[in-house]
């Protein structure tokens, strides 16, 4: 099955009508972020982090197309 | 010996019989000389003319037991420790009750208390935790790490 599956959590989930939802294919995070921004333009005003499978990204990263990317606000455990 | 990612998030608050029982447990380990415990309370903090009753976590669970488990193996690699246990609430943790349980067991104190410290500060920048401050007049704040 090819497509992104894009999860949000802590605020950011309650910015978006689902926690968890599939996205159109992309060829990498800035692709995706850009996409993500015009679908949901709230998320422009938040601070948060994309992760890749599980692993944070710092910079531009190229996409398969069947990763699951995660959009995590700044962590506030403890 | 290679370990597996262990699950360290409870359900609710850490409750005192399981730090006692955790303490307990380790009584028949008698090379440990020194136990470091670490135990974070939720605060009942004033917020926006309200006060904070009790904190709802929230985890990415998968990230959060990988990272758990990559912190866990770079601690045991730089200190010289017996035991290293991490517990994390998710849910609803009142003000007063236990939210985080870090304990390090080793030889001597020295090795404990530092890797008990580490661990801490690494448990709060680096896993895919957060706390949502659920307040006394039903307003609701995202908790930031400071």
């Amino acid at each position: 099955m090819e497509g992104l599956t894009v999860k949000a959590f802590g605020m950011i989930a309650e910015k978006l009508p689902e926690q968890e939802f599939e996205f159109p294919k992309k060829k990498d995070t800035e692709e995706l972020l850009n996409s993500l921004y015009n679908e949901y333009p709230d998320l422009k005003e938040l601070d948060f982090s994309l992760a890749v499978n599980q692993q944070l990204i710092q910079q531009n990263t190229s996409l398969e197309g069947n990763e699951e990317i995660a959009l995590l606000p700044p962590f506030s455990g403890g | 010996m290679t370990r597996k990612p262990k699950n360290i998030f409870v359900d609710g608050a850490i409750s005192s019989e399981k730090i006692a029982k955790s303490i307990q447990n380790h009584s028949s380990k008698t090379n440990i000389g020194a136990h470091s415990i670490f135990l974070g309370q939720v605060r009942a903090d004033e917020k926006d003319g309200s006060v904070v009753r009790a904190i709802e976590y929230t985890a990415y669970e998968e990230m959060a037991l990988q990272k758990a488990f990559e912190i866990r193996e770079a601690i045991f690699e730089k200190y010289n420790l017996t035991c290293m246990h991490i517990y994390h609430s998710l849910g609803e943790v009142k003000t007063g009750e236990i939210c985080l349980f870090v304990f390090t067991s080793s030889k001597h104190r020295k090795m404990a208390i530092d890797a008990c410290e580490e661990l801490v500060e690494r448990i709060k920048n680096e896993l895919p935790v957060w706390g949502k401050e659920l307040l006394k007049n039903s307003d609701e704040n995202w908790k930031v790490n400071t």
